[in-house]
């Protein structure tokens, strides 16, 4: 049997679930590729949120 | 000659109050509000028996003492009086048997004696000599706020009285006495003491956060007496010295972010110091836990779809009020004459009868009181460098994975949340969750002492976590978080192949 016989497949609970999606290398590198720069930009982003300014590091508590 | 004396009686609201207060030496004065908050908050625990110690030498009023009253012309005496607090009814003559038969039965029946008084326990309130501000080191159990959904940053504390040994989960709380402390040193003292503990070593008491507070910078004058107030990096240099990384976050700017970053701090078991900002002056609290709402707030989504958007209830420690006080989360939008800004209100003790100061009920808009958030500080390990952020980056590079993985059909379901833990901890709470077949994975896996957790969930289920180290920064995302990754554990069978496929390319060891 190969991986395409339909007998094979029908044995993978996961398939009979519909949940797998076949995922292979190429597609994951491919889709962590694609999120590279949209993380790079929400980095960015963030190290305002994660540093205090001068106002904040100043703010007087009583 | 010093001689202590243990005191059983029935509990009953008013009566409690005044008992504070005459502890205090405050019998003509009116009650003050934290006071009143104990008293009606135990109520509510559904107190039952007060057990009264008259000499207590707590290790953090004896500091206070030692920096400030001890040198007063007439100085108050340097024991507290501690009220521990039980939801069973005994008698003051059952009291003295249950100390009998704990003193003669064997190990294993004493420790029994203990586990069954300690079911009933609900902490202790150490009153301090200091008439205005009477309230010392105080651990009292948490309230159930009528929601499944309550997450704590409290810890397990071991309490003597007399030869029993009961145990609280809590977080210690204390007014600030305005000599040695300041609301600001309240607060980093309540987080302090629980991370402290939990990784082993001695709580700071309020002297020692003072003085660790005005050792470099004195930018309001004199730290000791407190009446001047401390800034937000006076609190960071406290943490610092006390063996800790001062973690901080701006809520002005991004506040969805802030919220990220304040759920995964809780979520991970430390509690964080808001800073807030009021119309008659600043303000410091602590937060020791949340509940979340059924649904996402939209102004607190993200690109990522954060759990943390669901966050509605923040419990605190205010020094103003008492333990566990409730405040609500309130973003607001940009307008043409203000930023976007998160609002806090907390419920103050405005009611006439004070039912809402730890109620069940929502409380009327006028009992509540508002404040602008403008930061926070989380005191964290020092070998933990990988911050929030970075979790929320590295979430953000997975998410067309895990949505390729679950299909578009599901791509709405999903949810992300994150968290620190200790990796002895987290690998233990594996159990039951990863099934048979895991002995590879775990005879493989290397974790630092704290990892980071990026995890996933379908529909409210968990469906994967991304097991991060903790101990570097994440330097280029072009490297997709690889050098960071060590492990990826699938917690949905549906889909095991995917997420095994997934390590195989870091690669890393999976369940």
């Amino acid at each position: 049997m190969t991986d395409d016989d339909p007998k094979t497949k029908k044995a993978q609970p996961a398939a009979e679930h519909g949940a797998s999606s076949a995922l292979t290398p190429e597609t994951i590198q491919r889709l962590l590729r694609e999120s590279v720069v949209g993380a790079h930009e929400l980095d960015e982003k963030l190290k305002r949120v994660f540093e205090l300014s001068q106002a904040n590091a100043l703010v007087r508590l009583k | 000659m010093v001689e202590n004396r243990i005191v059983a009686e029935a509990f009953n609201v008013e009566a409690f109050e005044k008992l504070l207060s005459k502890a205090a030496g405050n019998d003509k004065t009116p009650v003050v509000n934290q006071v009143r908050y104990l008293a009606r908050y135990c109520d509510r625990l559904g107190a039952r028996t007060i057990v009264c110690e008259e000499h207590y030498i707590d290790r953090h009023f004896l500091d206070e003492h030692a920096l400030f009253y001890s040198r007063s012309l007439q100085p108050p005496p340097n024991h507290v009086r501690r009220f521990h607090v039980f939801s069973r009814e005994f008698s003051d003559a059952q009291l003295s048997e249950l100390l009998e038969e704990s003193a003669s039965a064997a190990g294993q029946t004493s420790r029994q004696i203990c586990d069954d008084l300690s079911r009933a326990y609900l902490g202790f309130i150490s009153i301090r000599p200091l008439r205005s501000v009477p309230v010392g080191r105080t651990i009292l159990r948490r309230l159930e706020d009528g929601e499944p959904r309550d997450i704590w940053a409290t810890g397990t504390h071991d309490v003597h009285l007399a030869n029993l040994t009961l145990t609280i989960d809590g977080l210690a709380f204390q007014q600030q006495d305005r000599a040695v402390g300041a609301c600001a040193t309240a607060a980093v003292w309540s987080a302090l003491s629980r991370v402290s503990r939990h990784e082993g070593m001695r709580a700071p008491t309020p002297a020692e956060v003072s003085q660790a507070a005005g050792r470099h910078v004195l930018p309001n004058g004199r730290i000791v007496p407190a009446v001047a107030g401390l800034n937000v990096q006076q609190l960071c240099e406290a943490v610092r010295s006390s063996g800790f990384a001062p973690e901080v976050v701006r809520a002005d700017e991004r506040p969805e972010f802030f919220v990220v970053a304040l759920h995964t701090y809780l979520l991970s078991g430390i509690p964080v110091v808001l800073v807030l900002l009021g119309h008659d002056g600043d303000h410091a609290v602590t937060a020791v836990g949340f509940q979340s709402a059924a649904a996402p707030h939209p102004l607190l989504q993200t690109s990522v779809p954060v759990r943390s958007a669901r966050m509605s209830k923040i419990y605190i420690h205010d020094d103003r009020l008492g333990p566990y006080a409730r405040s609500f989360l309130h973003p607001l939008p940009r307008t043409d004459d203000f930023d976007e800004c998160l609002l806090l209100a907390i419920e103050t003790p405005r009611d006439a009868h004070g039912d809402e100061l730890v109620g069940n009920g929502t409380p009327r808009a006028e009992d509540r009181e508002e404040w602008v958030l403008d930061s926070a500080i989380a005191p964290v390990y020092p070998k933990l460098r990988l911050p929030a952020r970075s979790l929320i980056t590295l979430a953000e590079l997975l998410g067309d994975l895990i949505e390729h993985i679950v299909g578009p059909e599901n791509a709405t379901k999903l949810g992300v949340e994150f968290y620190f833990e200790r990796s002895g901890s987290y690998l233990s709470k594996l159990s039951g969750r990863i099934g048979l077949g895991c002995a590879g994975f775990l005879r493989r896996v290397a974790l630092p002492r704290w990892c980071g957790i990026v995890k996933w969930f379908l529909d409210e289920r968990p469906l994967a976590e991304f097991v991060y180290d903790t101990t570097d920064i994440l330097r280029d995302e072009h490297l997709l978080g690889a050098e960071l990754l060590r492990a990826v554990v699938c917690l949905d069978s549906r889909y095991r192949g995917d997420f095994q496929q997934i390590a195989s390319i870091f690669p890393v060891p999976s369940t």
